[in-house]
């Protein structure tokens, strides 16, 4: 419950606070963690270790009438964890599922995760496509507009993006704060499971870059 | 690898077993471990039963990160997988794994090492550690690593861990740089505490300032939040007892000398006590001071501890001289020590110096060695 509470924005105005558990899925060495890094530290480490089991971070984004704060599931890729996932995905209000755009088989992977969200995720779950390492462009298989198509069809956000350079990080992030619901009844649904409060919020600078945009 | 096949299959056709092959100076050792064919070739001066040692870690490290029960099936299911399918991404652990027993002598004795702190010090770590996590139900494990040392390990009560187990978190913590960047939620099995099973482990670096790493291992895979949030407890605790500023202190300094403890003809040593399975060893000097001279040194260590544990004719005394070092190793009920020494020195310096080795040790021991062995 809870997840919503006031706190002071950082322009003086009171502002609601909305928590939202958002989880990364997506084939091995596709960029999960290079996203989340990013966004949540800035930073980019050109050689990124394969990530072990499931990371946890948080991101506070702001909005013209709210503060969304992401507490965020960055899961590892391989197959040997697959079986671990629906206990990141669980209670999720969104997820980003992220393919390679130099790797038709990631992209292929990337439909099948969506589609395992849409069967066993919440119903309300907002789903984000993500074609990463777009600064690779050279070596692009999968189209954009192929990926864009299948993102309509399936009404998934869509951007390509590239932890290397920044391009659509935070972008993405804000795109599926500013889609998710923040209502009463919708934001209580999603942490029931977790009971988590909000305490941590309060006094808690938001990055600059993704702030109040 | 086709060859290796063979050569294991053969053999187990005669209803025998291949452990090793010896052309000119190069070794093969074989080990066989359930579906799996594991072989060492070395060059090395490391006797059979080392490369086995090593291998035995490997499949040790295999299991932890898919169980036993999962490799099992696995190839009941398919008899030729190829299990790089299953180890992709953890690659890692293994290299390291393997650099990691060149240069730590923890593998060879079987032990571990402990970030040397005030008694005191140590006690309020660990009550705080004991006090926020004593009312979590199946937390088994709560260990905190410091530069691969270990500053405390409370468990469970009837559970105790197997210094191998150590080790290989030690290996999983210190070839994992991501987990300075978030907390992480890692699935581990411990293979000599359950081969069959899945520990989910908290892992977090305490501070941003305190670069101490803390698991907090359960058997319940949906606690998180809770060891999270015990986590931050015991961190602001720490913090307002100055128990972090202690832990890097001892961090930041350099590990204390032979030559500053008075020994000036004792060049290193490695001291292991038995009860505890913990190990003692001093900062190495010239002419220890690069990678090749440690590692030689390692090695000596290595074929000093063979030749003193051969199964056939294990000893309790060893005395060595050659051209670069002397060296003396010593196996009593209590303790194991090994010896570098001066070239030169005569035998009765040796045991003088070891006399006032011991002394120091004996005076020094709550500082450097966990002695209780605290429970939740």
């Amino acid at each position: 419950m809870a997840s919503r509470g006031t706190a002071q924005r950082p322009n003086g105005t009171q502002g609601k606070i909305c928590q939202f558990k958002l989880v990364l899925l997506g084939e091995s060495a596709v960029g999960k963690s290079s996203l989340v890094l990013r966004f949540v530290k800035g930073q980019f480490h050109e050689y990124q270790e394969s990530t072990i089991g499931a990371a946890f971070l948080t991101q506070t984004v702001c909005l013209e009438e709210t503060t969304v704060k992401f507490e965020i599931w960055d899961t590892a890729g391989q197959e040997r964890y697959h079986s671990l996932a629906p206990m990141y995905y669980r209670g999720a209000q969104a997820a980003i599922v992220v393919y390679d755009i130099t790797n038709q088989d990631t992209f292929t992977r990337a439909t099948t995760w969506v589609k395992e969200l849409q069967r066993q995720a919440s119903p309300s779950i907002v789903i984000a496509l993500a074609g990463n390492k777009a600064d690779l462009g050279n070596k692009r298989v999968v189209e954009y507009e192929e990926a864009q198509a299948y993102a309509e069809e399936n009404g998934l956000l869509f951007m390509e993006t590239s932890a290397k350079t920044a391009m659509n990080v935070n972008d993405i992030f804000l795109a599926i704060a500013k889609k998710l619901p923040k209502n009463e009844q919708t934001g209580n649904a999603g942490t029931s499971g977790q009971g988590r409060r909000l305490v941590e919020s309060e006094g808690q600078k938001p990055t600059s870059g993704n702030c109040c945009k | 690898m086709g060859v290796m096949q063979a050569l294991v299959s053969f053999v187990q056709a005669g209803n025998d077993m291949i452990r090793s092959i010896h052309a000119g100076d190069t070794n093969f050792v074989f080990i066989v471990k359930g579906p799996l064919i594991l072989v060492a070739v070395s060059k090395t001066k490391e006797s059979v039963s080392q490369l086995v040692l090593q291998l035995t870690y490997v499949y040790n490290q295999i299991l932890s990160i898919l169980t036993q029960s999962q490799l099992t099936r696995v190839y009941e299911q398919r008899r030729n997988f190829d299990l790089r399918r299953l180890l992709t991404g953890s690659e890692r652990l293994i290299d390291h794994l393997l650099n990691f027993m060149e240069r730590e002598p923890a593998f060879l004795l079987g032990a571990v090492k402990c970030l040397p702190l005030q008694p005191a010090m140590r006690d309020s770590i660990t009550q705080t550690i004991v006090q926020t996590c004593g009312k979590i139900k199946n937390l088994v494990f709560a260990i905190l690593l410091a530069n691969n040392q270990l500053i405390t390990l409370v468990r469970m009560k009837k559970f105790f861990i197997h210094p191998a187990d150590l080790h290989l978190i030690q290996n999983l913590v210190d070839s994992s740089e991501s987990f300075k960047a978030a907390e992480s939620w890692t699935p581990i099995c411990l293979p000599r505490f359950d081969s069959n099973g899945f520990m989910h482990a908290h892992v977090s670096y305490l501070a941003e300032d305190c670069q101490a790493c803390l698991l907090l291992l359960t058997v319940d895979r949906d606690v998180f939040f809770t060891l999270s949030e015990a986590k931050q407890k015991i961190v602001e605790k720490l913090r307002r007892t100055n128990c972090l500023e202690a832990i890097n202190e001892s961090m930041n300094k350099t590990s204390i000398t032979t030559a500053e403890i008075g020994l000036p003809e004792m060049r290193h040593v490695l001291y292991k006590c038995k009860s505890t399975a913990q190990f003692w060893s001093p900062g190495f000097q010239a002419p220890y001071n690069n990678e090749k001279e440690i590692q030689r040194l390692i090695g000596c260590y290595q074929c000093l501890h063979h030749r003193l544990h051969v199964p056939n004719r294990p000893l309790k005394l060893l005395f060595q001289q050659t051209d670069k070092e002397t060296m003396l190793a010593w196996v009593t009920s209590g303790f194991e020590l090994y010896t570098t020494f001066e070239p030169l020195v005569t035998k009765t310096d040796a045991i003088n110096s070891i006399g006032k080795l011991l002394k120091w040790i004996k005076k020094e021991e709550e500082r450097l060695f966990i002695l209780s062995s605290p429970t939740f």
